[in-house]
């Protein structure tokens, strides 16, 4: 899946989820009224042929519900319609809009946070470095924000930015502070994610050093992002260390080791990222990218793992055990009904 | 995987060792009934477990949703796909072909 159709994906998956939590307006007639704004502007969003048209749709539901809690999500629908139209002042314009009819700090931040990811996307470093300065000052920002402010840096290139959200975001990679954020989770659970931030902070300051030319920095942040890794039973931990870690060893040169190091991840992740370094990675060590779906299917044959079995019921009251398909192919699909 | 776009595979395929299998990870039980009968899908249709601290489909999947994952007759993962674009039915379809 190409990088542009996962970000298309993604919006859908934003549009559809657009506001699953009215903000209180004062009763339910209000709320009734919100609902029926957002169910209309979406649709009319969904069936809007022209940017244009979509910037006035998003425009007019911000203008009459500027602090509900969708206002961050429909600035980052119409903030990637806006770069994918070239039309990246319009959804500067219409956040700096927003931002002059608002009260409530928590919407503040995620506005700013919106605009933040669009100075990432268009590589405004100077104004990326202002903003998250100015939200360090005012705000207590936890993980929740460091990390998308270490992304927005790594996407605008700001090495030294990103090395700086790499290591503050750091203070926040672990257990407490994953339940201080996710009440609900189990105590084994929030250790393994807050390790997980780890090595997602790591992989991004490592990336950030190579690229400032601490190449043996840089492998060093690797080894220990790696250290607090992830892995699910494919061996894929869906952060983008071995990505950055591959593209490293493909720019020293070393293409063999970087496939080696690619190639789980590359075929059982779900990243597109990763299958196109180690496309270049195979290229590089093949001369052209000749024979490069054979070698896919090949490498994906010996890679792959058994999935563990497990339980779960249907909708007849009975149990299934994955172990009663054996034998059989199967095509095993995880959703939910939107 | 948009789920209508495999009942298709299906019926070409269920007769050579081709199993569907399709977990709803949010416990929406109502919304996937409705959906299912709307869809007209006849292959299998599992849920998540209801206990909080013993979920299985986060053991199984990490990237988000919809992914899915083709399983050998020996019961390994070759395939792993997250997402849904136009034509990956046609994909899908070629590595199951593969694997019959």
């Amino acid at each position: 899946m190409s990088r542009l159709s996962f970000a298309l994906f993604l919006a859908c998956v934003a549009l559809l989820g657009w506001g699953c939590h009215p903000a209180d307006h004062g009763g339910s007639h209000a709320a009734d009224a919100f609902e029926a704004a957002k169910d209309a502007a979406e649709s009319a969003y969904k069936d809007a042929e022209s940017f244009d048209e979509k910037l006035e749709i998003a425009r007019g539901f911000l203008t009459s519900y500027p602090e509900s809690e969708d206002t961050g999500e429909v600035l980052e629908l119409i903030g990637g319609d806006a770069l994918e139209a070239g039309r990246p002042e319009a959804a500067y314009e219409l956040a700096d809009a927003v931002l002059t009819r608002i009260e409530d700090p928590k919407v503040e931040l995620q506005v700013k946070m919106k605009i933040a990811a669009l100075h990432g996307k268009t590589g405004r470093q100077d104004e990326l470095a202002g903003l998250a300065a100015e939200l360090a000052a005012g705000h207590e920002l936890r993980y929740r924000e460091l990390y998308p402010l270490m992304e927005a840096a790594v996407e605008a290139q700001a090495w030294e930015l990103a090395i700086e959200q790499a290591e503050t975001s750091l203070a926040f990679a672990t257990a407490e502070a994953y339940k201080e954020d996710s009440p609900d989770v189990s105590d084994a659970d929030a250790a393994k994610y807050g390790e997980r931030r780890i090595a997602y902070s790591l992989a991004n300051k490592g990336w950030a050093q190579f690229n400032l030319g601490r190449a043996e920095e840089a492998f060093e942040s690797f080894e220990s992002a790696k250290d607090s890794s992830v892995y699910n039973f494919l061996g894929v931990d869906d952060t983008p260390l071995t990505r950055y870690w591959g593209q490293a060893l493909l720019r020293q040169g070393e293409a063999v080791e970087a496939m080696e190091l690619l190639a789980t991840e590359a075929i059982f992740g779900s990243a597109s990222e990763a299958l196109d370094v180690y496309r270049e990675a195979y290229s590089a060590c093949h001369d052209g990218a000749d024979g490069f779906d054979e070698h896919l299917w090949d490498t994906r044959r010996q890679r792959a793992r058994a999935i563990p079995d497990f339980e779960l019921p249907d909708y007849d009251g009975g149990t299934v055990a994955f172990a009663d398909f054996k034998g059989d192919v199967v095509l095993l699909a995880f959703w939910f009904p939107t | 995987m948009e789920l209508p776009r495999l009942e298709p595979l299906w019926q070409k395929y269920k007769d050579q060792g081709l199993q569907i299998v399709a977990v709803e990870a949010n416990r929406d039980r109502e919304g996937a009934l409705k959906f299912i009968e709307e869809n007209n899908l006849t292959y299998r249709f599992l849920e998540e477990v209801e206990a909080e601290g013993e979920k299985v489909v986060p053991t199984l999947i990490s990237g988000g949703y919809p992914t899915s994952y083709l399983i050998d007759r020996e019961g390994k993962v070759v395939f792993a796909h997250l997402g849904f674009d136009e034509g990956d039915e046609v994909k899908i379809e070629e590595e199951i072909r593969k694997l019959l």
